[in-house]
């Protein structure tokens, strides 16, 4: 089968997904939400003021006519305006993502290959007291909250050696560097621990197939036999697990972001829903759908590179 | 007088198992003759895969040991090289071939590349030459159109193909011996002729001594010259193949025998019942004392039973032909 076919048949299944992606979103938003318009204008608002406002909001439609209009902005990425700052949506996003981004795309980047390179160095020392202790050591970072690192992390660092910034975001690089470098690293203490699990895991189960045997017999040695046989396999359960996560990096992480008040969109979706700014709340939950179904699109189209058995089913 | 080219004395092998330790090669000694095939045949788990992972000191380590022995080959002993040294023995001195043909070759290379490979770390050769070579190969294992093929995935080949393409692989180097661990188990029975007779052909051609690992007597009868029978990690019979099947002398060896399905005119007639062994083979992590045979021999008396210890292997009238047992038959 043609690759742009597989392409092409892979693209037409998203289709189906955002339907019941959006009929979920309509769903918890549209029907099962309370009329908004009097918690908008207060209890004591005329009939004709609110009859206004639900105009306004698009709530006068038919039920129908509302699904059209998720399914329209999940398509446009024209989510209206914010309650609450009366802003234009798309531009909250457009604002904020690139922040979220500059602290979580290096996280995630750096995590992910160095939590590859020491599944790799584990899975070679398998069943030793590295590997044993890399393990131990991952349990015990997973175990701890995250706050707990944020906030010694901040004392420690940040307070106590005056090595980082902890508030101020300044945008433009590398003008927010300073600000986004101790966020890297927390974000990197807590994702190297389950990265690295779970990078073991699909190397040793590589590990001991047939062919690692056959190149073994072959006179290659161990670290040639991990890099080229193993990892090209390995890659397959990888991509999946990596480039899913990509859609959410865009969203940040709300909690590193509330901390060190970097305006991200993390922390503009923690505000909306403290101020039941519902336009904005189903805005990011529209556009992290989309997001994921594209990014699961594109690991699809990605294992065609990796796996050539992919191309024929 | 035949040139030897490989030579195994005692080799054992133990592994250290949640159980206990279980000693998986119990000191087999055989000799491999250039261009001759020697037999290796027992059921699963008597040893012969584990003794084929030790020749190429595959033997995954921990859990496993190559406690004691040697193999020499060409006069040198193997065991104590350093790893580089043995990198560069296997896949270009010992080449080896393993069951699965699905799931022994890599499914994320091409099978072009996967030869190549293997060329390129034992041979000074150019890209193209690599390239030519490994078309050459896959010509000779009998692939038609090598030329396409040398750019397919594993998985656009049938298993026979795949054999065919791991014994092009084994034999790129021009190895002086081959191991062949179960090369036809896997497969359909036309194709398991084909391939056992395409091994033969290649072994009058290239001249490689050959340890074939079965559990097939057919097998053995087929292409090999001299037989060993393996039984809970021991050679209990060693012979050439035409004294064991003439005149089995280890009770084992005969059971084995007369278990083989025969297709003359009589048996089919009678509609007589296979012979069988009786009994389980025992686990190698509570073996009898003396005899490990003991509890499912015909044959057996009180001196098999402990006191003695286990029997030696040792030659009868006939100085070829070896057996570890107190009554031969």
């Amino acid at each position: 089968m043609n690759i742009w076919v597989y392409i092409l048949r892979r693209t037409l299944y998203v289709i189906p997904i955002l339907f019941g992606v959006t009929f979920i979103v309509f769903l918890l938003f549209n029907v099962l939400n309370d009329d908004p318009t009097y918690q908008l204008l207060g209890k004591h608002a005329s009939e004709e003021r609110a009859m206004e406002l639900r105009k306004e909001l698009g709530l006068d439609k038919p039920l129908y006519m509302q699904y059209l209009d998720v399914v329209k902005s999940a398509v446009t990425f024209d989510f209206g305006r914010s309650w609450k700052s009366k802003q234009l949506i798309t531009e909250m996003i457009r604002e904020g993502a690139p922040v979220s981004l500059s602290f979580t795309l290096p996280g995630f980047f750096i995590s992910t290959v160095l939590g590859i390179l020491i599944s790799l160095l584990v899975a070679y020392y398998r069943g030793t007291y590295i590997d044993k202790f890399v393990v131990f050591v991952c349990i015990c970072g997973m175990s701890i909250s995250s706050l707990a690192y944020i906030l010694f992390c901040q004392w420690y660092f940040a307070y106590e050696l005056g090595l980082f910034e902890i508030s101020g975001y300044e945008y433009g690089f590398p003008d927010f560097l300073p600000y986004v470098s101790l966020p890297i690293i927390i974000w990197l203490i807590l994702s190297l621990g389950p990265d690295v699990r779970f990078f073991r895991t699909i190397m040793l189960d590589e590990i001991y197939q047939d062919y690692v045997r056959t190149a073994r017999a072959k006179g290659l040695s161990e670290p040639y036999v991990l890099l080229k046989h193993v990892l090209k396999n390995a890659l397959i359960p990888i991509i999946t697990y990596v480039v899913i996560q990509i859609p959410f990096l865009l969203l940040g992480a709300l909690l590193i972001e509330t901390f060190f008040s970097i305006p991200g969109l993390g922390g503009i979706l923690v505000k909306a829903i403290y101020d039941q700014d519902f336009p904005v709340v189903k805005a990011m939950t529209v556009f992290i759908s989309v997001g994921y179904i594209i990014f699961n699109l594109l690991s699809d189209i990605l294992y065609t590179v990796v796996d050539p058995r992919v191309r024929l089913k | 007088m035949d040139e030897k080219i490989l030579e195994v004395k005692n080799l054992t092998t133990r592994f250290n198992t949640p159980k206990g330790m279980v000693t998986a090669v119990d000191g087999v000694s055989f000799d491999v003759f250039k261009g001759k095939s020697l037999g290796i045949v027992g059921e699963s788990g008597s040893g012969k895969s584990v003794t084929a992972l030790s020749i190429m000191r595959l033997i995954p380590t921990p859990p496993g040991e190559i406690a004691a022995g040697e193999v020499k080959l060409n006069g040198e002993d193997i065991l104590t090289l350093p790893d580089l040294d043995m990198r560069r023995i296997r896949g270009n001195k010992i080449g080896m071939i393993f069951q699965e043909p699905m799931t022994s070759l890599n499914p994320v290379f091409t099978v072009g590349n996967q030869i190549e490979e293997v060329i390129a770390l034992h041979e000074k050769l150019s890209k193209v030459e690599r390239r030519n070579k490994a078309i050459e190969m896959l010509d000779l294992v009998g692939i038609p159109s090598p030329e396409k093929r040398v750019r397919e995935y594993p998985h656009q080949l049938s298993g026979g193909m795949r054999q065919r393409v791991m014994i092009a692989m084994a034999l790129a180097c021009e190895p002086e011996v081959l191991i062949a661990d179960e090369p036809s188990t896997a497969l359909d029975v036309t194709i398991q002729a084909q391939i056992l007779e395409l091994m033969k052909k290649l072994q009058d051609e290239l001249g490689m001594g050959i340890i074939m690992i079965t559990h097939d007597l057919g097998v053995v009868a087929e292409v090999c010259h001299d037989v060993a029978v393996m039984y809970c990690g021991k050679i209990i019979e060693q012979a050439s193949v035409v004294d064991l099947f003439k005149n089995p002398r280890h009770p084992y060896t005969k059971g084995l025998i007369s278990s083989i399905p025969s297709f003359d005119s009589t048996s089919l007639e009678e509609k007589k019942r296979l012979t069988t062994i009786e009994g389980i083979v025992p686990s190698l992590l509570d073996l009898p004392q003396g005899c490990y045979f003991q509890d499912r021999c015909f044959n057996v008396k009180e001196e098999c039973r402990g006191g003695q210890g286990a029997p030696c292997l040792r030659s009868l009238d006939n100085h070829n032909h070896m057996v570890s047992c107190f009554n031969p038959i």
